[in-house]
């Protein structure tokens, strides 16, 4: 009997296993997940029958989120002080930028303003009155029409107003990227497409699916690039303050004349071939960057700013390589109108050139650059980019456009390296620009740390160096340190 | 046969077709039929969807924000747009284009500061977008001729109310040098949804695990999961995406959108 039993029970557990396993191959055993799911969206009877007969579950085809128009906003505050021997850095700089984008079907408005304090200035000298504490900017303030076509022609783009324009597939240093002025007030303490100032314009786009696309700028006002001419300033070119000791002042900016014919004209074809994006440009119109000539050096002493017309020739582009390197270049070839410096004290080619201290040449500018993900370690980021110039026909004792030093080619190295840790609510950064031929440089060492979802602190530092009479050098007694609140609402 | 795949959490998002053959024909499915099935199953041509993000340290939430994402299906091919709408990643977007057999989908970032679009290498597949603890693959990337498939016994799950019988199915990547080489993936045999994975590191650890739940038909034949959930248990980061509105075939969503050269253009859509 005992037997039996054990037997029954050994029997009727085999059965039992292999119809466990059996079932284990359909479905048979059933893991429990328990997980945090929203009331509202735990709603079902707990069977797996997931049509829904009465389609009435939360947030389906109901277009709440939609908004015809976004204010954003975002302020940036700087407080700062110098960390060499005069201490003459110790600045604080306001920033309020606001956005706002409306659309009506085919039709975008956008509007970008700026109000920024600042307590760099003391600048009773500055005849254009650039360095003002308190200042305002319509930075962008434009209409886009856009129709879509199911056809070859896929899109066609009319954009009228102030504009601001972002040339080129490089980061910091971009070649082509000269059609908007920039504020340089404040030299590189922003990021390039913030010291950016509009300009009205006229910008048509027609694209050919993703593979071609055209585009077209008419820019018939003309605005300069700001930046200050006082002793007092921070950013104040070395080689403008030593004219001023030597008796030259200094002019408003001497503009094109109003006149259609000076209109500025940008063309640019971006397409893809092959994974390789890339686009050819061309630019004819006034550099807004300007450029300074001496006027009657011997008798009134005056030094004009003025703006040179150029034609540019460029070409960018980028694509994936290898090993999660994505490689970018751009390329500028100035067949006309860009100057350069001829100082006095090389009197031979002073006088040769006109003594007006300016010198036409065709010029290259060129950049190679790379970025890597996870650089090594995941969540490391490494930014290369390398840079050169070459001034054509180059005559010794030339200097560049912001009278410095410059040789016929010019080599830099332009990075940027930084870690993000502790679930990415910090991140140390060290960018940096090193010219090779010059030997002057910039360290920017950085420290971010995240407050909140919209807000973030960033200790850091500008350290210059280099030979008083480069570009970056001639800030070396300027280093500073800083404290920045970043605040998105 | 040899389709692009987007064998994934998120990419539930983006399918059409539903599969719903009998258990018999449903047990003759090897592990790469399967794979192909959930690739083509839940499209729909055109679908918006707003998420909200939950992201937790340690198991305290550190952040939330917004998302939305857009589709576009064409000639079997999916191009996905996905855009923060608030926090510091606010107008943070990405684009993926799905290419044919052989080619790596082509993926985009676009970031204000930059103000343009830049390529993101196909080896950075495996990385994970921006903070959250989802990758760049999982969001459009991932093909399905990269991996081999195995498919195991199936099982049953529950997660939160609903129940899913599903299959099993291990999926290696070809490259050997994969940050994550084997991910185990449990997919709702009447959906197709993918509700449950796992992903294994080179050490044959498991690395990081998802679910997906609240699987409703948001049109006939097609299903999305409406929270998405994923940890990796190295760090402890866990991120939580939940939809709050879905509208699919928007009469105003173009093709055209889905261009490199648009993905900074304002959106209605927040």
């Amino acid at each position: 009997m005992k037997k039996s039993i054990l037997l029954f029970i050994l029997l009727f557990g085999l059965l039992s296993a292999s119809l466990f396993a059996e079932e284990g191959n359909i479905g048979g055993n059933e893991e429990v997940i328990e997980v945090d799911i929203p009331d509202e969206l735990n709603h079902t009877d707990g069977n797996s029958q997931l049509t829904q007969t009465d389609g009435a579950f939360p947030g389906s085809n109901q277009p709440v989120s939609e908004k015809t128009y976004d204010f954003k906003g975002k302020f940036t505050g700087w407080i700062s002080g110098g960390v060499k021997e005069n201490h003459s850095t110790y600045f604080n700089y306001d920033r309020l930028q606001l956005e706002l984008t409306e659309l009506y079907h085919e039709i975008t408005f956008y509007v970008k303003a700026n109000a920024r304090y600042n307590t760099i200035y003391l600048n009773d000298a500055d005849t254009d009155r650039r360095g003002e504490n308190v200042r305002f900017d319509l930075a962008e303030a434009y209409v886009n029409y856009e129709k879509t076509f199911d056809t070859a022609l896929s899109q066609f783009n009319l954009l009228i107003g102030q504009q601001v324009f972002k040339w080129g597939k490089a980061d910091e240093v971009r070649p082509t990227d000269i059609l908007s002025p920039q504020d340089l007030t404040l030299f590189a303490l922003e990021d390039r497409n913030d010291r950016k100032l509009g300009r009205f314009a006229l910008k048509t786009a027609i694209a050919f699916g993703s593979a071609l696309r055209f585009e077209g700028i008419w820019m018939p006002i003309h605005r300069a690039s700001e930046s200050t001419q006082d002793e007092q300033s921070l950013f104040t070119q070395k080689s403008m303050i030593e004219l001023q000791k030597n008796g030259f002042s200094v002019n408003s900016t001497q503009m094109p004349e109003k006149k259609l014919k000076e209109s500025d004209i940008a063309l640019k074809m971006y397409a893809n071939l092959l994974g390789t994006d890339f686009s050819f440009s061309f630019y004819n119109g006034y550099d807004p960057l300007p450029f300074s000539k001496l006027l009657d050096p011997m008798g009134l002493k005056k030094l004009q700013p003025f703006l040179s017309r150029v034609t540019l020739w460029g070409l960018d582009f980028e694509r994936v390589a290898f090993a999660g390197i994505v490689v970018r270049g751009e390329a500028a070839y100035f067949s006309k109108g860009m100057k350069f410096g001829v100082s006095p004290e090389n009197f031979a080619l002073y006088s040769a050139k006109g003594m007006d201290g300016v010198d036409g040449k065709r010029f290259l500018d060129a950049t190679l650059g790379l970025d890597k993900n996870d650089f090594l370690i995941a969540k490391a980021y490494l930014n290369l980019q390398y840079s050169v110039n070459h001034i054509f026909d180059y005559e010794e004792g030339l200097k560049s456009r912001y009278g410095t030093k410059t040789e016929k080619t010019n080599h830099a190295l332009i990075w940027n390296l930084s870690y993000e840790f502790g679930g990415l609510n910090y991140k140390i950064e060290f960018s940096g620009n090193y010219n090779f031929s010059q030997k002057d440089f910039m360290l920017k060492p950085a420290f971010h740390i995240k407050m909140g979802a919209e807000t973030k602190i960033i200790l850091g530092a500008y350290l210059f160096g280099g030979d008083e009479d480069t570009l970056l050098g001639q800030y070396s007694d300027k280093s500073f340190g800083y404290l920045k609140l970043e605040h998105l609402f | 046969m040899k389709k692009t795949i987007l064998f994934s959490l998120l990419a539930v998002f983006m399918g059409s077709l539903v599969f719903t053959g009998s258990k018999t024909f449903a047990d003759e499915l090897s592990g790469y039929d399967i794979a192909l099935k959930v690739k083509n199953a839940n499209k729909s041509t055109k679908r918006i969807v707003w998420s909200k993000l939950t992201v937790k340290e340690k198991g305290k939430v550190v952040e939330q924000r917004t998302l939305v994402l857009k589709t576009f299906r064409k000639d079997n091919k999916d191009k996905a747009l996905f855009r923060f709408t608030s926090g510091l990643k606010r107008d943070v977007t990405m684009l993926s284009i799905e290419q044919e057999e052989g080619k790596d989908n082509i993926q985009y970032v676009y970031t204000p500061g930059v103000g343009r679009p830049r390529q993101i290498d196909s080896s950075e597949k495996q990385n994970n977008f921006e903070d959250t603890d989802f990758t760049n693959e999982d969001l459009g990337a991932r093909k399905i001729e990269d991996y081999t498939y195995k498919r195991l016994g199936d099982e049953t799950l529950k997660i939160g109310k609903q129940s899913f019988t599903c299959f099993v199915v291990v999926s290696e990547n070809k490259n050997p040098n994969a940050k994550y080489p084997k991910y185990k993936t449990w997919i709702d045999q009447q959906s197709l949804v993918p509700v449950k994975i796992e992903s294994y590191g080179k050490d044959g650890t498991m690395k990081k695990t998802g679910v997906s739940a609240a699987v409703k038909e948001v049109k006939p034949g097609i299903f999305m999961s409406y929270y998405v959930y994923a940890k990796d248990l190295e760090t402890g980061h866990e991120s939580i995406m939940t939809v709050t509105n879905v509208v699919m075939d928007p009469s105003d969503l173009s093709e055209n959108l889905f261009e490199p050269a648009n993905m900074s253009k304002p959106w209605k859509e927040k």
